[in-house]
């Protein structure tokens, strides 16, 4: 009689252990994947006469507990110009704020840059948009400087 | 005296099994203590004028075993497998506590469009050979700029 009981009672341990696990899971799998904390600002600047330079102001990214970031990725106008990726056995978790990177970013002067970060946890499979800026202006270059050198 | 010396036998077997079994546990100790560790290595590329293109690591730490005195030797920085930056330490007075590297001024030149992982090898005084102490994904540089 008694070792009936004992099985029902661990059949119902178990059972109940598999639903708060699949209960426990679906809102983490459901929720946004990657957090954004704080803001993406970016500025483009002229770095010679001729060229310019897109800043990115240091920024954050922030995971859900559990969740691990594995890679980042900044965009000018839909186009790559910054691809980073996380440590493969050991990805950051919690909040992250990537360093500055030494030389900022190439750009034309005079043309018109929307930034955009995207970014990949281990809860998803691809990078998602989270966080843009406004439209960045590149001032213009200024080529005049090297037209007498060519009249000469 | 035949079964005297069956005895003398298994004594030596068992003997000789308990030093093997010694000797090896305290191996797998050695080996588990000597291994350093790095906080993680994350790091990309980025264009920053046209076909010019960086690669930038994100500061790390090096921990070695400073439980076991051990004393950082040096290390190397890899891209797919070439050194982009080695460093050694003082030969006199190496570091004997976990260890963040100053970030370099300009980053590290890299090809626009080629892809990358970069890996951590160090070794400190108890690493018998340099160790892989952390790695990357694959990252992919930029083509041109936008």
């Amino acid at each position: 009689m008694r070792r009936p009981v004992r099985l029902w009672v661990i059949g119902v341990v178990v059972v109940a252990a598999l639903g708060l696990r699949s209960a426990g899971a679906q809102p983490a799998a459901a929720a946004t994947t990657v957090v954004y904390a704080g803001t993406l600002n970016a500025s483009c600047y002229r770095a010679a006469p001729t060229v310019c330079k897109l800043e990115v102001a240091p920024y954050q990214v922030a995971t859900l507990f559990g969740i691990r970031l594995e890679a980042l990725q900044l965009q000018a106008n839909g186009h790559a110009i910054w691809d980073f990726r996380t440590d493969v056995s050991n990805p950051p978790a919690g909040l992250y704020a990537p360093s500055p990177v030494a030389l900022d970013f190439g750009a034309v002067c005079g043309r018109i840059y929307e930034v955009r970060l995207l970014a990949d946890d281990t809860s998803q499979d691809d990078l998602t948009l989270v966080a843009q800026t406004g439209m960045v202006v590149c001032p213009q270059g200024r080529a005049e400087v090297y037209v007498p050198l060519v009249t000469r | 005296m035949k079964h005297r010396g069956g005895l003398v036998l298994v004594g030596l077997v068992i003997v000789g099994l308990v030093v093997f079994a010694s000797a090896w546990l305290t191996r797998e100790e050695a080996d588990a203590a000597a291994t350093g560790f790095a906080s993680p290595i994350n790091g990309g590329c980025y264009i920053a004028a046209p076909s010019q293109c960086r690669l930038h690591v994100d500061p790390f730490t090096i921990n070695i075993n400073d439980g076991a005195g051990a004393r950082l030797m040096h290390f190397t920085l890899y891209a797919n497998g070439q050194p982009i930056y080695a460093f050694q330490t003082d030969v006199s007075n190496p570091p004997n506590y976990d260890y963040t590297p100053s970030p370099v001024a300009l980053d590290f030149a890299a090809r626009c469009g080629e892809s990358y992982a970069i890996n951590l090898v160090a070794q400190d005084t108890t690493d018998a050979n340099p160790l892989n102490y952390g790695q990357t994904g694959i990252f992919t540089c930029p083509a041109a700029v936008p």
